[in-house]
């Protein structure tokens, strides 16, 4: 027993290799960075810098982009490039808002479930999120607005937001703890929790130090699409008497109020639409990057 | 040995550190995958248990650490069987485990020095400088130098993560450290450092070992006692060099014909 064993003592048929590591896609992480970094910074500077009122007409309607409005002006003759940047204020924050709350609380909860072992509590919150997500958005919206009352405010947001976010945190956790509840079926399954659960670990440790880093990352993925959803949703709310209401500059009420201007003025609707794309497009390539940064080399 | 379908590697079936006995398991309503094994690990003994693949071992390993429990017989570790054992009980650290890929072994977010200072913090009560200066003792003594200790599993080669995943079972303080094709994912220059170190630290600190492989000199090298499977049932056991010279049953003849 005590002879040291060698290599040549040992034959293991059929040992695989173990593939090493892909490196970390720093360019699309990069790239992203910069274009969220450059919508934001624009849209906290812009309106710091130029002082104009975005509500305020100060020229003809419809002019196309000029060196003094570079993303011309509207039906109505309101700068488009003050009221685009301002409005993007308002639209990241909301959109922000009303991703991280579902996220977190989402992520949390679904983890959670995901973990524990007991049938009921897995039962019970499933049927839940059954129930929250079957019952009609739009028509809870209104309900809450009812509820909660069109003026009530959170502060520096403007007047029917706070309907708009209440709404969207009660039902857009559900997608986020399904998720979640998925991802932690699959990682219970896996070595290093199974490793945890025989060293006797609690289960809140196992869930915050084990299971909630690597299900954080796949509704990080969904997040980022929900939040460019949330601002049509956001757009769409006032044409039913809910949600931020004109003459508030928005992303999407900028686009909607240009839709009938598409041929003799594009820009209205276009420049708009072209600023949520360089966002969307930064977003998604973070996340992107991020997701697709394999931490564990996979055996063949 | 074999006394009336119980097998029993060991002088006694009353002792012992690790016990199962008669354990029969099935997935949920399919055909049993372990039939009626019992075997048990004295104090500081070495076991092995040899099959190939689908012959029921690591289902038999996960049975003994307490990972699934028995359709129907017992394990019992400490005299107390797996159900009544708790999360918080020393107990439940008294028997660890060693996983056949030592990248899933591994938490990805956790670096090695975090990953076994964890357990120090965690089961042995220290602080966070103390479970951190136990760790780096013990990565040293497995053979991860200061310098890859801050390295995640993805900057460490698979035979780093399971000298990681050798010192995080350590580190609990098991009686019995059940060890599930150690090496089987590993280059065979790392499989035979491996086995040294699980050599090493077996005589250094006592503790027991169950190898579950599907090789025969491996198990040789590491344990005495040994017992063959075979679609979920023994159908041999005893001393390893005896297993390995004079198999009695065809199976395990076929199994030592396959590696010569």
């Amino acid at each position: 027993m005590s002879t040291e064993i060698t290599t040549a003592d040992i034959n293991v048929p059929g040992h695989v290799a173990v593939r090493r590591q892909i490196q970390p896609r720093r360019i699309e992480l990069h790239v992203g960075v910069g274009l969220i970094l450059a919508v934001v910074v624009a849209c906290l500077v812009i309106p710091i810098l130029d002082r104009t009122d975005p509500n305020a007409l100060v020229a003809l309607p419809l002019q196309p982009p000029s060196a003094e409005h570079p993303f011309g002006t509207d039906m109505v003759g309101r700068d488009v490039f003050i009221r685009v940047f301002t409005a993007g204020r308002l639209d990241i924050a909301l959109a922000a808002l009303g991703v991280l709350v579902p996220f977190i609380s989402g992520t949390v909860i679904g983890t959670v479930v995901g973990a524990s072992r007991r049938r009921l509590v897995d039962t019970v919150t499933m049927r839940l999120t059954d129930c929250v997500i079957a019952f009609p958005f739009v028509i809870l919206v209104l309900v809450i607005v009812v509820i909660i009352g069109a003026d009530t405010r959170i502060p520096l947001l403007p007047p029917g937001a706070a309907s708009v976010l209440v709404a969207v945190w009660i039902v857009n956790w559900t997608t986020y703890a399904r998720l979640a509840r998925a991802r932690t079926h699959v990682l219970r399954q896996e070595d290093f929790i199974s490793a945890a659960r025989l060293l006797g670990f609690s289960q809140a440790r196992i869930v915050a130090r084990h299971l909630l880093p690597s299900v954080w990352p796949t509704t990080a993925t969904y997040a980022v699409a929900d939040a460019l959803v949330l601002v049509s949703l956001i757009a769409a709310l006032p044409f039913l008497g809910a949600g931020i209401q004109p003459p508030t500059p928005e992303w999407g009420s900028i686009m909607y109020e240009g839709r009938g201007f598409l041929l003799q003025a594009w820009w209205i609707s276009f420049t708009t639409a072209g600023v949520l794309l360089v966002l969307g497009t930064g977003v998604m390539l973070v996340v992107d990057a991020l997701v697709s940064n394999p931490r564990r080399p996979r055996l063949p | 040995m074999n006394q009336g379908g119980s097998h029993v590697c060991g002088p006694s079936p009353q002792g012992g550190t690790l016990f199962a006995s008669n354990v029969t398991f099935a997935y949920g309503s399919g055909p049993a995958v372990v039939k009626n094994v019992s075997l048990m690990v004295p104090e500081g003994a070495a076991i092995g248990i040899v099959g190939e693949s689908g012959s029921g071992k690591t289902t038999l390993a996960s049975l003994l650490v307490g990972l699934l429990t028995p359709t129907t017989g017992n394990v019992a570790v400490g005299g107390q069987p797996w159900s009544k054992v708790g999360r918080g009980s020393p107990l439940r650290r008294a028997v660890q485990m060693v996983f056949q890929n030592p990248y899933a072994a591994l938490n990805p977010h956790l670096s090695a020095l975090r990953t076994v200072a964890e357990v120090y913090q965690c089961c042995g009560g220290f602080t966070k400088t103390e479970a951190s200066e136990r760790a780096q003792a013990l990565l040293e003594r497995v053979g991860i130098s200061d310098q890859t200790q801050g390295k995640r599993p993805s900057g460490l080669s698979g035979g780093q993560c399971q000298r990681v995943g050798i010192a995080r079972a350590l580190a609990a303080g098991p009686a019995v450290i059940v060890a599930d094709e150690p090496t089987s994912a590993l280059d065979v220059s790392v499989q035979a450092q491996i086995l040294n170190l699980l050599s090493d630290l077996r005589q250094e600190q006592g503790v027991g070992l169950v190898l579950v492989s599907h090789d025969l000199n491996v198990v040789s090298y590491l344990t005495e006692r040994a017992i063959v499977m075979e679609r979920g049932e023994v159908v041999e056991e005893g001393a390893t060099t005896e297993l390995l010279q004079k198999p009695t049953h065809p199976y395990t003849q076929r199994l030592i014909a396959s590696i010569l």
